[in-house]
């Protein structure tokens, strides 16, 4: 590793202070995708249920014994997807977890394993969490139609795993995602 | 910080009533000093120690004169030196031997002491996260960027390091079984146990005041909270009942509140909340995105990340206040601050068209360095307590 031996060999000017009270010119935030930037995070949208109120979800007793984020695929099931700093479902995926949680049910054995995805643009440990609301989301709605909790686990990547690499609103848009993975 | 003056009183005092004690104490910063030292490492050496007494922030090292001079020489294994004052009268001898790098740093520390009364941190490291191995896997450096090595070889992805103030562990996350666990790893012995790995979302522990518990985030029942529970492992006990996901706990200086980053009212933004639980309070309110605070126990004030433009910058608050700045940069994404023991040095990871290094800000001098480079991406570093 090729380290300068001494700090102050290369000081670089880089910053400049401003006081709080400077108005922040710049745009408001990242563009791109704004859509439903819902506040009430964690909130389900099904016909039957507006949404938990304080953002609660149902608790994860244990992890998956058939699916483990190791043996899993995803390719069974489509992904869903989500707006910008957001873990509200769409309702053009009700369709997904309607044949996800008809899959479940029809066989008490089989299991699921939601995993929550972020873009790159957001904070690392911000983005564990952002994924898992997303996760968490899913997992709520599969158990309000009618899907045994014990059998939907969730894990979040964060933006540790995207699968498209640009640096664009339509590589953002498919990285912000949750995927269902099965047992091989 | 008023205990400065007090210490200052006490040290007078204590040296009116010590016949021969010679206590000196530098209360402004920039005395100069000159380092010469001799030897087979002398040039070596003399460039550490003068690094070292350059960033504590309370010396100015010149070339020749100096209020204050080091002499003395040193070999590949060891520093012997000797500090005058101006007018040739010794203060100090210290020495130290090993490896050459440590011993310089100690030596450092001891001139440090003996002419501030504060505790020098020029033996304190930084973790942090490198994918130089085709893997995200935690190492620790020196601060001065020197001796990176590597401590796991997980094979998956490592991530969210903290350090505890005492210097002897790092808590992090990693994805070895597959999830996201916290584990509690010693140093710099590197033996580690997994003390978090409940369903969901284990991740951002870092350590209070003492270094017995930890603050972190589970989501095991149902949505991203902050708990807290032993270092050793434990049943967590829930600090936080709120809609939204909160994320990276960081303990006041005294261990009373946690401060975290929630976006319960809609985007991120940092709360408080007491270490015994309660209701959180929202600390900042623009721009729209602030996350990863870190509180400086030394300073008691906040760095965190903060929105600008399409990027983010380091931001400073002061939590009692209510006062801060924003320090902006122009050209590229830094993130994720960890203040120095001295509570005026920041290191930050700053992605620049895709790639992260690391860099030390000096809040006070505004200017930034950089520390890692040919490391591959460095991310999340943390800086040692002491």
């Amino acid at each position: 590793m090729k380290i300068p031996s001494s700090l102050k060999l290369l000081p670089i000017l880089f910053f400049a202070f401003l006081l709080a009270g400077c108005a922040d010119k710049r745009p408001p935030g990242p563009t791109g995708d704004a859509g439903n930037i819902d506040g009430t995070t964690g909130d389900v949208v099904s016909p039957e249920d507006a949404g938990t109120a304080g953002g609660a979800s149902h608790p994860e007793g244990h992890r998956l014994t058939a699916v483990t984020p190791e043996n899993a695929t995803y390719d069974k099931f489509a992904a869903i997807h989500f707006d910008y700093d957001s873990a509200t479902i769409r309702s053009e995926d009700r369709k997904t977890l309607e044949d996800i949680a008809a899959w479940l049910k029809e066989d008490g054995s089989r299991q699921i394993l939601v995993a929550g995805h972020c873009d790159k643009r957001g904070t690392l440990e911000y983005n564990r969490a952002l994924g898992q609301r997303r996760a968490s989301a899913a997992r709520d709605y599969l158990i309000k139609l009618g899907a045994n909790a014990n059998n939907v686990g969730t894990v979040s990547f964060g933006e540790e795993k995207p699968i498209a690499q640009g640096n664009d609103e339509s590589a953002y848009s498919q990285n912000r995602r949750d995927e269902f993975g099965v047992s091989k | 910080m008023k205990h400065s003056y007090l210490k200052t009183l006490v040290l007078l005092l204590l040296s009116a009533l010590a016949s021969t004690a010679q206590v000196e104490v530098i209360k402004n910063e920039g005395a100069s000093i000159r380092v010469d030292l001799n030897g087979a490492a002398g040039s070596q050496a003399a460039k550490i120690l003068e690094n070292d007494l350059e960033s504590s922030g309370y010396f100015k090292t010149v070339s020749s004169g100096g209020e204050y001079v080091v002499q003395g020489s040193a070999s590949s294994s060891s520093v012997q030196a000797k500090l005058f004052s101006s007018d040739g009268s010794a203060i100090l001898s210290p020495s130290a031997s090993g490896d050459l790098r440590h011993a310089a740093h100690k030596v450092a520390d001891d001139i440090i002491f003996k002419l501030t009364g504060k505790k020098g941190f020029s033996e304190s490291r930084i973790s942090f996260i490198s994918d130089k191995s085709g893997h995200k896997e935690l190492y620790v450096m020196d601060y001065d960027g020197f001796n990176a090595q590597k401590f796991t070889k997980d094979g998956s992805i490592v991530g969210s390091p903290n350090f505890s103030r005492q210097g002897s562990k790092i808590a992090f996350t990693s994805y070895r079984s597959g999830y996201p666990d916290v584990y509690v790893m010693s140093y710099p012995g590197g033996s580690r146990s997994k003390v978090a790995s409940f369903p969901g979302l284990n991740s951002g522990a870092a350590f209070s005041p003492d270094g017995s518990k930890i603050a972190l985030t589970l989501s095991k029942d149902g949505n991203p909270e902050i708990y807290v529970m032993s270092a050793d492992g434990g049943t967590p006990r829930r600090l936080t009942h709120s809609r939204g996901g909160k994320s990276s706990p960081t303990w006041s200086p005294d261990g009373s509140e946690i401060a975290y980053a929630s976006d319960e009212g809609g985007r991120p933004q940092i709360y408080l909340i007491s270490s015994s639980g309660g209701t959180g309070r929202q600390i900042t309110f623009s721009p729209a995105y602030n996350t990863e605070p870190d509180w400086s126990p030394e300073s008691g004030l906040i760095a965190y990340s903060s929105l600008s433009g399409n990027q983010f910058a380091i931001s400073v608050i002061d939590p009692e206040k209510g006062g801060g700045g924003s320090v902006v940069d122009d050209d590229g994404s830094c993130e994720d601050p960890s203040w120095a023991p001295n509570g005026r040095h920041i290191v930050f990871s700053r992605n620049t068209g895709g790639h992260s290094d690391l860099y030390i800000l000096d809040t006070k001098t505004r200017q930034a360095v950089q520390l890692t480079r040919d490391f591959g991406n460095c991310t999340e570093p943390t800086w040692s307590g002491r």
